[in-house]
């Protein structure tokens, strides 16, 4: 099934700038319905608001962290299955290997390229 | 021949006090020598808003780069590219972001030094304040002071004013 690129997607990072970065490059995949979240509680409370097709989030942030977020959605009735990819800089393998854990779908570490991105929102959502 | 009695083993122990209070003395003449207060007071501080100022500067420059690329992309140029340019843009932006996460670990570290200070200030006692004055800079030295943070320094409007 092609990939509906009107979808809603929450992108979630503490940083504006990369929220903006993010976004436009999302924009020039074909993806204009994004909204932004600033932390973890904050993206929960979007994600319990409105239906949204894929989240995607950095790790380190406060007061709620990416891999909280992750850990809540995860043991949410209703949002347990949403497509959660991580983009942080948090490159070490224990890292990875408990947001795996915690149930994420894909995992990008910054600094990453458009083809990256495209690549990995194509293995969780399916190729667009 | 060597005796082990009493008199010898007080002996050795003075000994050992001796050279023992000497290296405390060594030590403390070392700390006074990095000049813990002015590190303290001056020079940490001054590197964390050094530092602050990094962040800032290049948040301001990644904007400006951000919103320049953002009006290339609206104007709606059909150019594959143009577009992949503008898409090289915003990858190289997120720099700011990785910039901003290692200077903010170096911040904490800046703090720990700090913290360690005010620990070997409170251990070694008040006495310990003393700082030794700073090797006094030549002349030229005294006037590299590098770029001023916002508010220091003078402006532009201020130098011309020099020259009027």
């Amino acid at each position: 099934m092609a990939v509906d690129l009107k979808m809603p997607i929450l992108i979630v990072d503490d940083y504006k700038t990369m929220l903006r970065i993010v976004r436009n490059l999302l924009q020039q995949l074909g993806f204009n319905n994004v909204d932004e979240a600033m932390d973890g509680s904050q993206a929960l409370t979007m994600l319990r608001g409105k239906p949204y097709g894929l989240v995607i989030s950095d790790w380190n942030m406060e007061p709620m962290t990416g891999y909280q977020l992750l850990k809540e959605v995860r043991a949410d009735a209703k949002l347990g299955e949403l497509p959660f990819i991580m983009v942080t800089a948090e490159s070490k393998t224990d890292n990875v290997i408990a947001a795996k854990k915690a149930g994420v779908n894909n995992y990008i570490v910054k600094p990453f390229n458009a083809a990256t991105l495209k690549t990995k929102m194509s293995a969780v959502i399916g190729e667009f | 021949m060597a005796s082990d009695g009493p008199d010898s083993k007080i002996a050795a122990l003075y000994r050992d006090c001796r050279d023992l209070a000497k290296y405390i003395s060594g030590a403390r003449r070392e700390i006074a020598q990095m000049r813990p207060n002015h590190l303290k007071a001056e020079q940490i501080p001054r590197a964390g808003q050094e530092l602050d100022a990094i962040v800032q500067a290049t948040e301001t420059a990644t904007n400006t780069i951000m919103e320049a690329a953002e009006e290339i992309m609206a104007a709606g140029v059909d150019s594959q590219p143009v577009n992949d340019a503008v898409m090289r843009i915003f990858e190289a932006c997120s720099f700011q972001d990785i910039t901003g996460q290692r200077i903010t670990k170096v911040v904490k570290t800046l703090q720990h030094i700090e913290e360690r200070l005010d620990a070997l200030q409170r251990a070694w006692g008040p006495d310990l304040g003393y700082d030794e004055p700073p090797p006094e800079a030549d002349e030229e030295a005294a006037l590299l002071n590098g770029p001023q943070l916002e508010g220091e320094g003078v402006s532009q409007d201020d130098v011309d004013a020099l020259f009027d």
